[in-house]
Order: C-alpha cells, then structure tokens, then sequence
C-alpha cells in the first residue's frame, strides 16, 4: 500500500512535470530579460559558507565556525574590514551566550569550552 | 467547560508573568519580522519552533501564534511607509497606503491600519471563541474515513485558492505528500525513501523543510536583487483618524472582518487572500472607485482588517479538527505535535489550558500590539534602515542554529540548507512553497486516515462513500475539482476561438 501511494504520486507529478515542461516555451521569454542581472557569485559564496558551517561545525566547534562563517559574510557583502570584525566577534559573542542561555548545546569542537 | 468560564480560566493562563512575558516577545516578533522584508511569519516561526522545546507547552503556542497575527501589523508599517509590503498579506495595502503617506496622511493611515487591525483582530477571536466548540462536538463524530475526505477537500481548495497557476499548485501538493512520506512507515514500519541514510529514518522535520523553504530561500532571492529602500522622510503625526476618516472606514472594517473571518476559515486562505478580496470588494462598491490607488482611506482599512481577521478565523479547523488552513498554521500544529498535545476534537477537553490560553492571549497580543505599533512607530521605522548586509548574515545563523538544536544533529543542517536551494529554484520559477509545507504536515495524516479506513473496511474503497459526512465532503471535493477544470476548459476554449 505504501509503495502504491508512492509510485502513484510519483507518475501524477511527473506527468505534470512534463507536461508542463512542454508549455514553457512561452513563458520563459519574460523573466529571460532579468536574468543577465543577477549575482550569481554572491548566491554560490552564500550557499558555499553554510556548507561549511554545516560540514565544520562539529570538528572545529561553534566558536571558531561561527566567527569564520561570519566573516565569510559579512565580506562578501561588502563590508569593509573594521565592520566585519567588530559585526562578527560581537555577534559571535552574543548569539552564543543567548543560545546557551536558551538551553542549546553547542559541540565544543577544538577549542575546550 | 461553557464559554465564559473558559474565558475566565484563558485570562487566568494568560496573566501568569511568564505566558504574559512569551506573548509580549511573540507580538514584538511578529511586528519585527512583519516590518523587516525578506522574512515572513513562516520563517521566523520555524526559526523559533525548536527554541520553544525548552519552554512550555501553551507559552510556546502562545508565543508562536503572536508571532502569526503581529507579522499582520508589522507588515503594514512597511507597506505604507516604503512602499515594501513586508508580508504577502499586506501586498495590496502599499496602493493605498503608501499614496496617502505621500500625501502628508502617513499617520491617519498608520492609526486606521492599526485600529482596523484590532478590531478585525478581536473580532476572529470572539467568532473563533463561539464556533470551534460545537465544530469540536460535531468532530468527535468523526472517525478514520471522514479525516480523510476532510484533508482530501482542504488540500484540493487550497489548491483552488492558490495563486497563479493551478498546476504548479497541484505538483506542490504532490511534491509534499512524497515528502511526507520519508521515513518509517507508521502501519508497517518499514523504512520508505530513506535510503540507507539514518537520519532520514525519523521523516524530515518540518523545522528544517519550512526553515529552507521560506528562510534561506528567501534570503538568496534577496541577495539577487539590490534592495534599496527609500524611507519616507516625512514626520510622522496625527496617528488618530479623524472623525470623516472613521466614517468613511467603518463600512470597510465592518465587511473586512467578516471576510476575512470567513476566508480564513477556508484551507490554503488565510491572511493573504483576505486582503487581496476585501480589497477589490471595497473598490466595487465604492461610490468614488477611482479615487482607489490615490490615497483612499478604505483600501487601506479593508484588507488590513481582513488580513487580521483571516489570521484568527484559520484557528478553527486547527484546533476543532486538528486540521491546519494553511501553511503558517500547519507550523503551529508541528509545534503542538512536538510538544506531544494531539490536536483533534477532543484537544480542548484534554488541553483547555492551551486553547483558552492562546484565545486570551490574542485579545491582550491583539492590544498590545497596538501599543507596540502606534507610539513606537519611529522605532520600527528607523529599524528599516539597518543594511541587509548586516542582517541577512544573521538570519542565515538563526536559521543554522535553529536547524542543529532540533536534534543536535549536522544532518539537519544539510537537509535544510537542501531544502533552501530547492526553495530558491522553486520561487524563481514561480511555484508557492506554502502549499507544500501544507501537504508535507497533512500527507502522514492523510495516509494514517487512509489506511485506518481501509483497515476498518476490509479494504473497501466503498466506506469513503457509505458514510454520509464522509460522502458530501468528497462530493464538494469533486465539485471544487470539476469547477476548477471547468473554467480552465472554457478559457482554453476562448482563446482558442481568439487565435
């Protein structure tokens, strides 16, 4: 029974898939204008530094993860320095004391606390 | 437990310091995110549902369903000042409103908003009051087959009701129901679309798919364009309407939270719809339709009452049926789930302290929230103008740690920051990820209803149609359906004859 709700959602949406893949031809002519616009590095520089905070988190520790990945951010924004490291130390500081407050456990990683 | 007596216990709930203290931070919240653009009520409450572990039950609800009605005031402020609706629901407020704010008439509008809001607002919470208990007895009648027909009718007219293409809303439906089809079957137990993958053998939480779906997605969308705002930069006075603008608002008000009420009962309604509705039912009867989209006070007293009274009215069927209206909701009920409150007919005799808790506290959130909106309005303004470059770093780490808390589980981070990408392409091409978020919460229940019957019947399919209430909900199901397919039929139809 599971497998034959599955299969039947599975054969449903693909057929609508396809059937819309077929009608899009139309479509597509509006948005194409914008597209030249967008930044797609600041897309894949986003996505990149939460993979590594994902991926990071647990051997390196909240504290130095964080810090990294805030800086990471703040930058490719395009802040300059100064606020990036004041932004970052402050807000490292402040999230974590306010999640711990709040009962989160964060992996301590390799810094010992 | 009759009315009053219930009323008197939610009071009692709601004054406790520490319910007070979590309805004030959930309203505060709520009108932040509602002012801030780029996220909506749905993000910030799946940011916030695995904080809530930690507190108790009804604070927690309490504070998430805050969350939902004061994202309806914040957004307005934004909406009228700016010209940035900073929810979906106030998208049609910025015609109105923001043409009044040029005009000097910033604080009439804000104080007609606000006021409207209210009244919208108290006026779902009485209506839900007086409704959900019958609704409550009559569910009790309701077994296996009619949960089934029930959820079959509210996903397909949420469906109906979605915006833009009707296709795109169906592959969403769908696309949730597989979803939720990921882990240990509840029947069988047996492991399905996991993949050998551990952690997917629990099911995907909805913390970590409504977080990728509406945060990071959001958040990418907004690294796309450059958002530039300009703050209008008039002082902003005279909060209170004038005795010509309340006449002419009145009517408006009257119709808004009535609509809204009524829509919001509707599956896949909710807020949104409410304002888009009462907008255009305002602009029909008026006797001066032209002056809409040039500063007319109704269409900003309108829909933004609708959209309060939209917020309260998709309470019922959450807390009468344990079925949620839309996809804020359906949080709301993930989070009741978490707790381990089932939701269902007997909820508010299991739980009165939760459900005559939340109802009090949206009678002090709704006040409050007047308060927190009308003389604090400079705060939330100047709050626009803190860069996204600062914010959206922050965001991202609240959507993070939210992921990671649910389990202290890395995987749930990459299943969320998955679901972000997925969120991102999805939005881009122009498909609504509410609908689901939806069927990803409703898909196991319907599958549980779905089976339990065809346990009761032997395997009949037939049981669906024997029972009565089950049969005419099927039947309207239908008839939604077939309506549906016909008025596409008769549009294809004329443009065919066109070309």
């Amino acid at each position: 029974m599971p497998f034959l709700i599955g299969a039947l959602l599975f054969l449903t949406s693909f057929y609508l898939l396809g059937k819309f893949f077929l009608k899009k031809t139309e479509t597509d002519k509006t948005t194409g204008e914008e597209k030249g616009q967008i930044n797609y590095r600041k897309i894949g520089l986003v996505l990149a530094s939460l993979f590594f905070f994902a991926l990071l988190l647990e051997t390196l520790g909240y504290l130095v993860v964080t810090s990294l990945f805030f800086i990471l951010l703040f930058r490719s924004v395009g802040n300059r320095w100064r606020t990036v490291f004041v932004a970052s130390v402050l807000a490292v500081f402040i999230t974590y004391f306010g999640f711990t407050f709040l009962g989160v456990k964060f992996p301590l990683g390799i810094l010992k606390f | 437990m009759d009315i009053f007596s219930g009323i008197l216990f939610g009071f009692q709930t709601i004054l406790e310091p520490s319910n007070l203290f979590y309805c004030f931070i959930g309203v505060f919240i709520g009108t932040l995110i509602g002012v801030l653009p780029g996220i909506g009520p749905i993000g910030a409450m799946s940011i916030l549902l695995p904080m809530s572990f930690g507190i108790s039950t009804v604070s927690s609800i309490i504070m998430l369903a805050g969350i939902y009605y004061g994202a309806q005031y914040g957004g307005s402020t934004t909406s009228i000042l700016v010209n940035i609706p900073g929810e979906a629901s106030s998208i049609v407020t910025c015609l109105d409103g923001y043409q009044m704010a040029r005009k000097g008439r910033a604080g009439p509008a804000l104080g007609i908003a606000a006021f409207g809001s209210l009244i919208g607002g108290t006026f779902s919470v009485i209506a839900l009051m007086f409704l959900v208990l019958p609704l409550a007895q009559a569910a009790l009648k309701f077994g296996p087959p009619e949960y089934f027909s029930l959820i079959c009718l509210s996903l397909l007219i949420s469906i109906y009701l979605a915006r833009g293409s009707f296709a795109k809303a169906l592959i969403m439906i769908l696309l949730g129901l597989i979803l939720g089809c990921v882990g240990i079957d509840s029947v069988s137990a047996i492991p399905r679309f996991a993949f050998g993958c551990p952690s997917l053998y629990d099911g995907m939480g909805l913390g970590q798919v409504a977080m990728g779906l509406f945060g990071i997605s959001e958040v990418l969308l907004n690294l796309e364009r450059s958002l530039d705002r300009t703050i209008f930069q008039t002082r902003v006075k005279n909060l209170f309407p004038n005795v010509q603008d309340w006449k002419r608002s009145i009517g408006p008000i009257t119709r808004g939270s009535l609509l809204g009420f009524l829509l919001g009962i509707l599956p896949g309604g909710g807020a949104v719809i409410a304002s888009f509705v009462s907008y255009t039912l305002e602009k029909k009867i008026s006797k001066q339709p032209q002056t809409f989209g040039q500063g007319a006070i109704e269409g900003v007293a309108g829909p933004e009452t609708a959209n309060n009274a939209g917020a309260g009215g998709g309470f019922i069927p959450l807390f009468a049926l344990g079925i949620p209206a839309n996809a804020v909701l359906a949080l709301l009920l993930g989070a009741l789930i978490i707790h381990g409150v089932a939701p269902g007919p007997t909820f508010i005799t299991q739980h009165p302290e939760i459900f005559w808790g939340v109802i009090a506290s949206m009678y002090i959130g709704n006040l409050m929230l007047v308060l927190l909106n009308l003389p604090l309005i400079g705060l939330w303004v100047k709050l626009l103008k803190v860069p996204y470059r600062i914010l959206m770093p922050l965001i991202l780490l609240f959507c993070l740690i939210g992921a990671y808390s649910i389990n202290n589980n890395v995987a749930d981070i990459i299943i969320m920051i998955l679901f972000g990408i997925v969120g991102y392409i999805l939005r881009k091409y122009n498909y609504e990820p509410a609908p689901l978020v939806l069927a990803f919460i409703l898909g196991p229940m319907l599958e549980t209803a779905f089976r339990q019957s065809l346990i009761m019947s032997d395997g009949q399919f037939s049981i669906f149609l024997e029972r009565p209430i089950s049969a005419v909900t099927l039947l309207i199901a239908g008839l939604v359906l077939a309506s549906t397919g016909f008025s596409y039929y008769r549009k294809t139809k004329a443009k065919v004859i066109l070309e």
